[in-house]
């Protein structure tokens, strides 16, 4: 699965580090400096690396933890979210990652005890409930198997009650989850999309019916669990696929265990975007009618308006609106809320 | 890329080049006098002389002799020390070392994981005592930041071949034993070829070039023939002409701007054609159905 790592000098000898070289036995070893000198190069090709990424093994040095940008938090919480990741095992076309980066190989940053010393700083200088998102710049659960993230991190949020942890996550690798009792701070959060958008561009993935299990496993073991609708992705059947995936997802998971439901269409910063339709210039999703609003690509306003409201009002006939959390931009945002 | 991505070969000495030569039925290209060019079909071969300044320019005139593309294969092939791994032993270079400058680069390894991977430090002297476990050799550092400006650095990769080590002088490397090492090498090297290929097929497709009937037909300015250039682009990804190659694509817009019953009597002007051509796009976009696409990624 994984042939290289790179391992930064500083990181070679921690425990973490070890433990996870054991796990990948046929991998060539090469010891790197910083991991900046193989992930930033210029002359990468994040496409062509795609094909067979390697592992980086790093330490982060600062900025463990940052506050979420306007209009992504949850009401009533100081919202963070960290990364302990850059890049994920998943092929998803429209991820804002391809865009991001120059490389595709997974980092893996192995010093979770700073991240964990910032998360518990956060909450104590917050004079509200904190909320941490994690897998922001990768999927929580996909790489628990080497990395071993979630067990860590979990053990470390059931003695911070005070703090919520959000993990983000397309996996079915919830075994570090089912094999402990659930917590009740602890939100897993699974992004969603219709059987046949995430066979056409959610490459590598599990499929929507292996996530619909994993989230029943879940749900039984008393697990919270988020639903996330994003991207929505506009197409000419898009009503009847995303009727149908709501219908499905709500007649198989009771409103009870569901912690929260957001929902958010397609959109990129625009200089992202451009690099997307360089590394995949014969990709149909990056085709569609796509505009640039005040640095941001997302489809034509009517488009828009039409496909976040028709699934917002498909959303709301199933949960109350007290669960809904849309991430839409200013005016699209107001008439949700309204 | 409608033809296949071209294999350029450097190495520094012609004992080096001829077995390759033979491999690829490469021929003189008797065209050229600054540097000994080799050329067949899918491939070519430059001799770019001992060291790394011979390295750089030997592929920097190479990449614009024969227009080097964005999809192709660059390889350095060449012999060096080693103080510890056996004569013969074939490595490719997971860390390159400019022991003059102290530079560094790690090549990607997307297709090389399956073969030997060894540092490689450049020297400008020769080295005789191999202080520390990696291939010594002269043109690495060279080749490599030169290549990869003409191509994505996993496209590049430098492979060496242990000639010389403790038991084995440096000065016992004459021509004959060099070719005699590289020969050797070809297997290795013939896979290492065909695994560098089958990731060039994964490279991004070239989008049709804009057809030279609008051109003529209409005047763009350059932001216009940009704006067309992403309006064609969008239109060879709706319609699939991307899987009948570039020519297919460009003709299915010059289908749409002109053929019949083309609209092209009634556009005057670049804008005219854009602002219609835009429309066109966009209920392409909106008629079609998600796909699964035909390759994994």
């Amino acid at each position: 699965m994984i042939g290289t790592v790179y391992i930064e000098e500083e990181v070679l000898a921690q425990p973490r580090t070890q433990r996870i070289l054991s796990r990948l036995p046929a991998a060539t070893q090469i010891p790197i400096q910083r991991y900046g000198e193989v992930f930033n190069v210029r002359s990468q090709s994040f496409r062509l690396q795609k094909v067979s990424p390697s592992l980086i093994l790093a330490a982060k040095h600062s900025g463990h933890v940052l506050p979420t940008p306007e209009g992504y938090g949850l009401p009533g919480y100081r919202c963070f979210y960290f990364s302990h990741m850059l890049n994920c095992l998943y092929d998803c076309r429209y991820c804002f990652l391809q865009g991001m980066f120059r490389s595709a190989h997974y980092v893996l940053f192995v010093n979770y005890d700073d991240f964990e010393a910032a998360v518990r700083e956060a909450v104590r200088d917050s004079d509200r409930p904190c909320f941490f998102f994690s897998g922001y710049d990768c999927d929580s659960l996909a790489f628990e198997g080497v990395s071993g993230f979630a067990a860590s991190f979990l053990d470390f949020f059931a003695d911070l009650p005070e703090a919520f942890l959000e993990l983000r996550t397309k996996s079915v690798a919830i075994d570090a989850l089912l094999s402990r009792e659930a917590l009740s701070n602890v939100v897993v959060a699974y992004s969603l999309s219709p059987h046949d958008l995430a066979a056409a561009y959610e490459h590598k993935t599990p499929g929507l019916e292996s996530r619909l299990v994993a989230m029943e496993r879940l749900a039984r073991a008393g697990w919270k669990l988020g639903l996330r609708f994003d991207p929505l992705l506009y197409h000419r059947g898009f009503r009847d696929r995303y009727r149908q995936l709501f219908d499905e997802v709500f007649r198989r998971l009771d409103v009870e265990v569901l912690h929260s439901v957001s929902l958010g269409p397609f959109r990129l910063p625009a200089s992202y975007f451009s690099t997307l339709t360089k590394l995949y210039p014969e990709e149909a999703l990056l085709a569609a009618p796509m505009e640039d609003v005040e640095g941001v690509v997302s489809y034509r306003k009517d488009l828009l308006s039409e496909l976040t409201e028709f699934c917002t009002g498909e959303i709301l006939g199933h949960i109350p609106r007290e669960i809904f959390h849309p991430c839409l931009s200013g005016e699209q945002g107001s008439q949700v809320a309204s | 890329m409608e033809t296949s991505p071209t294999v350029h070969l450097v190495v520094a000495l012609s004992c080096e080049a001829r077995p390759l030569a033979r491999l690829l039925r490469l021929k003189g290209d008797p065209a050229h006098r600054a540097f000994r060019l080799f050329v067949g079909d899918g491939a070519d071969l430059v001799v770019t002389g001992v060291g790394k300044v011979a390295a750089a320019a030997g592929t920097a005139y190479m990449a614009a002799a024969i227009d080097a593309r964005p999809d192709d294969v660059w390889i350095n092939v060449g012999v060096g020390g080693h103080r510890s791994e056996a004569l013969g032993s074939v490595w490719t270079a997971h860390t390159i070392r400019d022991a003059g400058s102290g530079r560094h680069w790690h090549p990607p390894r997307t297709a090389t994981e399956g073969f030997a991977a060894a540092e490689v430090v450049t020297i400008e002297e020769v080295e005789r005592e191999y202080p520390r476990e990696c291939v010594y050799e002269m043109e690495a550092a060279g080749f490599w930041p030169t290549a990869t400006r003409f191509t994505a650095a996993e496209l590049c990769q430098v492979v060496k071949v242990v000639s010389d080590g403790p038991g084995s002088s440096v000065d016992e490397v004459v021509a004959e034993r060099v070719e005699g090492l590289i020969t050797a090498a070809l297997p290795t090297l013939s896979d290492l070829l065909d695994s560098l290929r089958d990731l060039a097929s994964a490279a991004p497709p070239a989008p049709p070039a804009l057809a030279s009937e609008l051109l003529e037909r209409w005047h763009f300015s350059l932001t216009q023939r940009r704006q067309l250039e992403r309006l064609q682009q969008r239109f060879w990804a709706l319609t699939s002409s991307s899987e009948g190659g570039e020519e297919a694509g460009r003709q299915g817009v010059v289908d749409v701007l002109l053929g019949p019953p083309g609209p092209d009597a009634e556009l005057r002007s670049a804008t005219e054609v854009l602002d219609y051509f835009a429309q066109r796009v966009d209920e392409v976009a909106l008629e079609r159905e998600p796909r699964t696409p035909r390759r994994g990624s």
